[in-house]
């Protein structure tokens, strides 16, 4: 099981879906990126895998040792009707250089990130009954305490049922939320309220757990543009 | 893409013998002087810095074009590394104006280019034609185009009958002056309408009685007056500096003339933000109706006042249930002024002209505004609380001015503990009256009115302290006493000013031992900085009030101790953890800080919810900067993710 890290983002490039489907035009324009490649062994329908090259190590500051180019497997995902694209990488640091150096280095217009409002996600889960799912990390700022408090970070299998949660969310701003599907035991994704996003590759290729998380935040209209 | 350091001023001239306008690129406002005319406007403009290298060899420019209110930084997020190819002046600027983004054009492509990225946009855009001596032509005038506001407001409270002449005047006036502040808001930010719909309600509620609908009586008229004249006076400022520099450019101008050519329509758009968050962060706590339904909790502790409730942690207010039904929040309407300064009104607030131009620096940042709107809440709180009348005052006389006897809910505990705040003031004070205790209800009303001024102030410094610098004593009065420092001769108000920081900062160290000490400490490590003692004389001076022993001993520290309960009453009955979180929470800071990572001067495209936060965080500087003060205004302006709940 692959963990990635990246970022739900918008682009504001798209021209009439009837014409070409979004996904076939974003596919388009990131050929004109340098050094990011289709990966051949690996095609998906939904989901795009591609390599990125570097000659500089993108997780710290070292140069490659062999002089050769350093490869980064990345996930691109498009969705068809939002045009919402999700960027990931293995590697949070990789995400970042990709969306922040690359991206918006070749591609016009450039993409900008999309919020999730975590705040409203969290009361939803907690307080709405009959959930699709539980809240396995919370991050939180608790802005009223001062100085004495300023930060929260809570973990366990269903953060809901802890009374340490209940009677103190109007006290906590979240931030960072992950979600665990009450159909299965493990995490499906975490959701930063900067659009970040944490989440896992079940089986090859296989990325249908945060396709259904995001469509709960969807459907609720908590996307901050 | 970022704001430089480099101003200009762009001034617009008509000669009335050629019957043309000219326009010129001015390297600083005593050009303009040089050259000023009867119909002579400027405005300053900023230039932008793109990511990627200017070209070395720029074109000619043959035409401007006027773009806005729109971020900036769209145009860099739309055209990238090809700007330069696509613009090949290399010229883009800013200002706060109505059309805040101006862009050097130097052949027809670029035109239509222009005019694709207003249309993909959404702004207004005038496209001006400039010939070798800079005569204008003005080629286009497209208002942006927002959902239609059809029926935005009902426009006629001047064609209802009033016997009194001077009233009618006043609301022709308010007439004209909404029906043109909407005429142009349409084309500026979609929340002008709804700003503009709500005062309208707000005024109709002032002149008619909201449970009989009959028109107001005649013993109310002058107040009426009153508060119409204040909200035509600040609608009059508000549509002649946010709404003038709309198009047509040449025919709307500002009457704030440094920038009389644009007008200041982002600087206003930023103060306002700013107004709506703190008034709707605050105004959905609704603390005037839970203080009103304290009477409904149960309370059986002894009366407060010498009794130190046994933990000023209960958060009372949060646990007030069955409030009435929330009524509409109304925005006032905003407005910079030179005279008003930091002003708050019941239908407006105003914010000094300096901070147009300073807002990066604490001296001037628009932060001030949340003592003005703290007055909002603790003015009703102490009208609820406070009975003014000798013959409301005499109905509990001998509950509220002995306090022996026992409160029965938290409502009666609160205002017995208010009353007998102020009897002891006055008994350590020896005020006159305070001595005639014995002539009942009369001497008390005299007491009342005699302290409620001084009590509001206090209270309102711990209420702004608590609820808006997130009880950072360093920032809270780092904050005011800079802000103290603008204005002149109030040395003889030193002490009065010292003490209620003193209050202020008390309200956050109640548990301490020695609470006095502690925050006399805390006060004195700001006002010694010297970023703080050199922007304000009368640092000095509260420090020798704080640092004197004998004076400490003898008059500031009881003096503080006397008004000590007074924070006690603002921690214990005003502040709630629960309910603070609406003004200071932001989901987009990042870290356990819970910082934003905007680099100064970089325009954005990401979102924050808290201005205050943000003025926190970036408008600290000792000394204005119009850059960054610019920066400021177009990151409120655009970047307030206003519509997350």
């Amino acid at each position: 099981m692959a963990a990635f890290d990246g970022y739900l983002i918008a682009w504001d490039g798209f021209k009439d879906a009837a014409k070409m489907k979004y996904d076939e035009q974003f596919l388009e324009v990131l050929g004109r990126v340098p050094g990011l490649r289709p990966q051949i062994d690996r095609v998906g329908k939904k989901w795009r895998f591609y390599t990125l090259r570097s000659k500089v190590s993108l997780l710290d500051d070292r140069l490659s040792l062999s002089g050769k180019e350093l490869e980064y497997p990345v996930v691109f995902r498009v969705n068809r009707e939002t045009g919402n694209i999700i960027v990931a990488a293995e590697s949070k640091d990789v995400a970042e250089h990709l969306v922040g150096h690359l991206l918006n280095a070749h591609i016009l217009p450039r993409v900008r990130k999309i919020g999730i409002n975590v705040r409203n996600l969290t009361r939803h889960v907690l307080v709405e009954n009959d959930q699709a799912y539980a809240i396995t990390a919370l991050y939180a700022h608790t802005p009223s305490f001062g100085s004495n408090l300023k930060t929260v970070m809570l973990y366990g299998d269903d953060l809901g049922q802890s009374e340490i949660l209940l009677s103190n969310i109007e006290t906590f701003d979240s931030f960072q939320i992950g979600l665990r599907s009450r159909q299965s035991s493990r995490e499906s994704a975490r959701l930063g309220s900067d659009g970040y996003l944490r989440f896992y590759e079940r089986g090859r290729g296989n990325f249908a757990e945060l396709e259904r998380c995001l469509a709960f935040v969807n459907n609720l209209n908590l996307y901050v543009r | 893409m970022k704001i430089s350091e480099d101003q200009r001023f762009l001034a617009l001239d008509y000669d009335a013998d050629a019957n043309v306008h000219r326009l010129a690129f001015l390297g600083s406002a005593s050009d303009a002087l040089k050259r000023w005319g009867a119909n002579t406007r400027i405005s300053p403009i900023w230039k932008l810095i793109a990511e990627c290298e200017p070209p070395k060899k720029s074109r000619k420019r043959v035409g401007i074009a006027f773009l806005g209110p729109v971020n900036p930084v769209l145009i860099e997020t739309e055209f990238g590394t090809t700007i330069f190819r696509q613009f090949k002046t290399g010229e883009f600027w800013c200002s706060l104006g109505f059309f805040n983004l101006i862009v050097s054009l130097s052949d027809n492509d670029e035109f239509e280019a222009a005019r694709a990225f207003a249309e993909k946009y959404n702004c207004s855009i005038e496209l001006w034609q400039l010939d070798k001596a800079g005569q204008v032509d003005l080629i286009e005038s497209a208002r942006r185009r927002l959902p239609k506001v059809a029926n935005a407001v009902e426009l006629g409270l001047s064609s209802k009958k009033f016997a009194n002449d001077a009233l009618a005047d006043h609301l022709l006036e308010f007439d004209t002056l909404l029906a043109t502040a909407i005429g142009r808001g349409v084309y500026a930010f979609p929340w002008i309408a709804d700003d503009l719909r709500r005062l309208e309600t707000a005024v109709k509620d002032i002149l008619f009685d909201q449970e009989t609908g009959e028109v107001i009586s005649a013993e109310k008229l002058s107040r009426v007056l009153y508060d119409v004249a204040n909200v035509n006076a600040g609608l009059s400022r508000f549509v002649s500096q946010s709404l003038s520099g709309t198009t047509p450019i040449m025919m709307t101008e500002c009457h704030f003339w440094p920038h009389s050519l644009l007008g200041t329509t982002v600087a206003n758009a930023s103060l306002r933000m700013i107004v709506d968050y703190v008034s709707n962060a605050i105004g959905r706590a609704r603390i005037p109706d839970r203080i009103k339904q304290l009477s409904s909790l149960h309370y059986s502790g002894p009366p407060l006042f010498n009794n130190k409730p046994a933990s000023f942690r209960d958060d009372v207010i949060s646990k007030v249930e069955n409030l009435p039904p929330p009524k509409p929040l109304i925005n006032p309407i905003t407005y910079y002024s030179g005279r008003d300064g930091f002003k708050n009104d019941s239908l407006t607030a105003s914010a000094p002209l300096a901070s147009i131009a300073s807002a990066n620096c604490v001296m001037w940042n628009p932060t001030t505004i949340t003592h003005e709107l703290s007055h909002r809440i603790v003015s009703p709180v102490l009208a609820n609380l406070i009975p003014l009348g000798v013959d409301k005052l005499a109905r509990d006389y001998d509950f509220l001015a002995y306090g022996i006897q026992r409160p029965t809910n938290y409502f009666d505990a609160a205002r017995q503990y208010l009353i007998q705040i102020i009897l002891a003031l006055a008994f350590f004070d020896k005020v006159p009256v305070s001595v005639e205790r014995e002539r009942g209800p009369e001497a008390l009303f005299n007491i009342i009115r005699h302290y409620e001024h001084a009590l509001e102030e206090m209270m309102v410094h711990a209420f702004d302290f608590l609820y808006f610098f997130r009880r950072r004593p360093a920032d809270y009065v780092k904050s005011i006493w800079i802000s103290w420092g603008a204005i002149p001769n109030i040395s003889d108000r030193t002490e009065e000013y010292l003490l209620r920081t003193l209050v202020a900062l008390m309200s956050d160290q109640l548990h301490m031992q020695d609470p006095a000490s502690e925050v006399r400490r805390q006060i004195q490590d700001v006002l010694k900085l010297p970023e703080v003692s050199s922007q304000t004389s009368y640092a000095a001076e509260a420090l020798s009030l704080l640092t004197d022993p004998v004076v400490w001993k003898n008059r500031t520290c009881p003096m503080l101790i006397m008004r000590a309960p007074i924070a006690q009453f603002v921690r214990f009955f005003l502040y709630s953890e629960r309910l603070a979180v609406e003004t200071l929470r932001d989901q987009f800071a990042h870290g356990p800080a819970g910082k934003y990572d905007f680099s100064p001067l970089e325009l954005s495209n990401s979102r924050f919810e808290n201005p205050l936060l943000f003025l926190q965080q970036y408008a600290n500087d000792p000394t204005p900067n119009r850059a960054m003060s610019v920066w400021v205004h177009h990151m409120l302006s655009f970047n307030m993710a206003s519509s997350t709940g």
